[in-house]
């Protein structure tokens, strides 16, 4: 199957400079999709770690984060959905090392519904959300540009992040059994220093960072701005935990969206956490619907009695500059427009163009 | 398996492009055609696919050889056709810029 179209774009976070790039004329973070598995992955083998500006570069450890972006067709509302995150504890892609790269995958058709999942419900809520509907897409751009104030020895970013509203909703590229893969997506790849006796968080811990503590392999969160110290695992005498006054142990995905907004700015102090975000356009179901209509096509090719025709190829047609569009808005940055053109072919949203034969709960006719 | 059929399919992929130039250009002196001509609409519609098997064979490199084979003989077919439903005739692949620098 042609894979050409799965797009990405870095659009904020200190790992987005290229010079973390491996070969420079490749992204930083790309998907990867594999028709054999129905997997889309969260691939970062052409970033270089290893010239982060810490000191202890085999302490680095990552966390990964991808999220759905889409429209809810059944109340018009646009949310980010977290689904898939990298293991919270160390596992085979959370090895410590500025040199593993690593791949995570996610799995459209086996989709389980994370907790850290948000829905703005209030209108007064977009007051805090640069996904304003009354501003149109300007705002979405608002959101995803990247303000680079880089002196030397001194990176500084800031961007714009939604304030995260934890509760539940569904999911808009999920209806019914049926989990949609086209869209655009949200990469979050983030490095993070381990806790060590050589490198004791004590030194410039601030409330909101979060660590890597390498005894029982779990991510910390500070929740008061002191450091603290070590103190008897209330569950294995043996062992030593962050004290729990001053940590958290398992960040949630609002967590970690925190860290990177205060840390894109000037507040930005002791460099506690390093990423990069990355917007990926995704069209590998499109694709596959465009080959079916060119295919069709073809098999009229072999007989010498059919007459091709403009209303015949109109599907195919319609598909081809749905593709076309969505890219072309990709490429401007215009990530909510790309996705509604992807969506706009979906059941639930009236036409399911290119899911035929499916039921359409909105009005009642199969596709 | 993955294959990158550019290579391989090259004279077809510059043989369907080559007529849909053609074609446009023959059927651009024709406007408007749509509903008025049956076979400068078919002709316009072979164009479509032409353009998008070669496009799909200049650039696929995840597909099982089987099927691109079966794209190919449809693009053969479509060119076969259109080359008599035109007049036109695919053009050789021949590096321009090479036919530039002898003539000069």
């Amino acid at each position: 199957m042609d894979i050409r179209i799965v797009e990405s774009l870095a659009t904020s976070g200190g790992l987005k400079d290229p010079s973390f790039r491996v070969d420079p004329s490749v992204e930083n973070i790309s998907l990867n999709w594999d028709e054999s598995l129905g997997t889309l992955s969260v691939v970062d083998y052409n970033m270089d770690y290893s010239i982060l500006p810490w000191q202890l570069y085999g302490d680095v450890v990552k966390k990964v984060f991808l999220t759905y972006n889409g429209k809810n067709c059944s109340n018009g509302q646009l949310v980010e959905t977290v689904v898939m995150e990298s293991s919270s504890e160390d596992d085979i892609n959370q090895i410590p090392g500025f040199n593993n790269s690593n791949e995570w995958a996610y799995t459209p058709s086996t989709l389980t519904y994370p907790s850290e999942i948000k829905e703005m419900t209030d209108i007064s809520e977009f007051a805090t959300s640069p996904y304003d509907y009354s501003q149109g897409f300007t705002v979405v751009k608002q959101f995803l540009t990247a303000e680079a104030n880089a002196s030397i020895g001194d990176p500084m970013y800031k961007a714009f992040y939604r304030a995260p509203h934890l509760t539940s909703f569904i999911p808009p590229n999920v209806e019914g059994n049926k989990v949609y893969t086209d869209g655009w997506y949200t990469s979050y790849v983030c490095a993070v220093r381990t806790w060590t006796s050589a490198d004791p968080v004590v030194n410039g811990s601030s409330k909101g960072d979060i660590v890597f503590y390498g005894a029982n392999k779990k991510f910390y969160l500070n929740i008061t701005g002191v450091g603290g110290t070590l103190i008897t695992d209330p569950d294995d005498s043996n062992a030593m935990i962050p004290d729990t006054t001053n940590w958290q142990v398992d960040p949630n995905f609002a967590d970690w969206q925190s860290l990177m907004m205060d840390n894109t700015g000037d507040a930005m102090v002791d460099d506690p956490i390093y990423f990069i975000e990355t917007q990926h356009l995704v069209t590998v179901e499109l694709n596959k619907a465009i080959l079916k209509e060119l295919k069709a096509q073809c098999n009229a090719c072999t007989s010498n009695t059919t007459k091709f025709g403009v209303s015949a190829i109109a599907n195919y047609m319609k598909l081809m500059q749905k593709r076309l569009g969505a890219w072309v808005q990709f490429n401007a940055d215009l990530y909510h427009e790309a996705s509604n053109i992807l969506e706009s072919s979906r059941k639930l949203c009236y036409q399911c163009l290119y899911h035929p034969g499916e039921y359409n709960s909105i009005n009642g006719s199969v596709c | 398996m993955l294959i990158r059929f550019t290579d391989d399919y090259i004279n077809e992929i510059f043989a369907a492009y080559s007529m849909v130039g053609q074609i446009q250009e023959f059927i651009s002196q024709k406007e408007p055609f749509v509903g008025n001509s049956p076979v400068l609409d078919e002709l316009y519609s072979m164009t479509v696919l032409m353009s998008g098997i070669a496009d799909h064979l200049s650039n696929d490199d995840n597909s099982e050889p089987k099927e691109n084979e079966a794209f190919l003989m449809c693009l053969r077919s479509l060119i076969n056709k259109a080359e008599f439903m035109c007049k036109c005739k695919p053009r050789p692949l021949i590096d321009r810029r090479m036919l530039h620098q002898t003539s000069q």
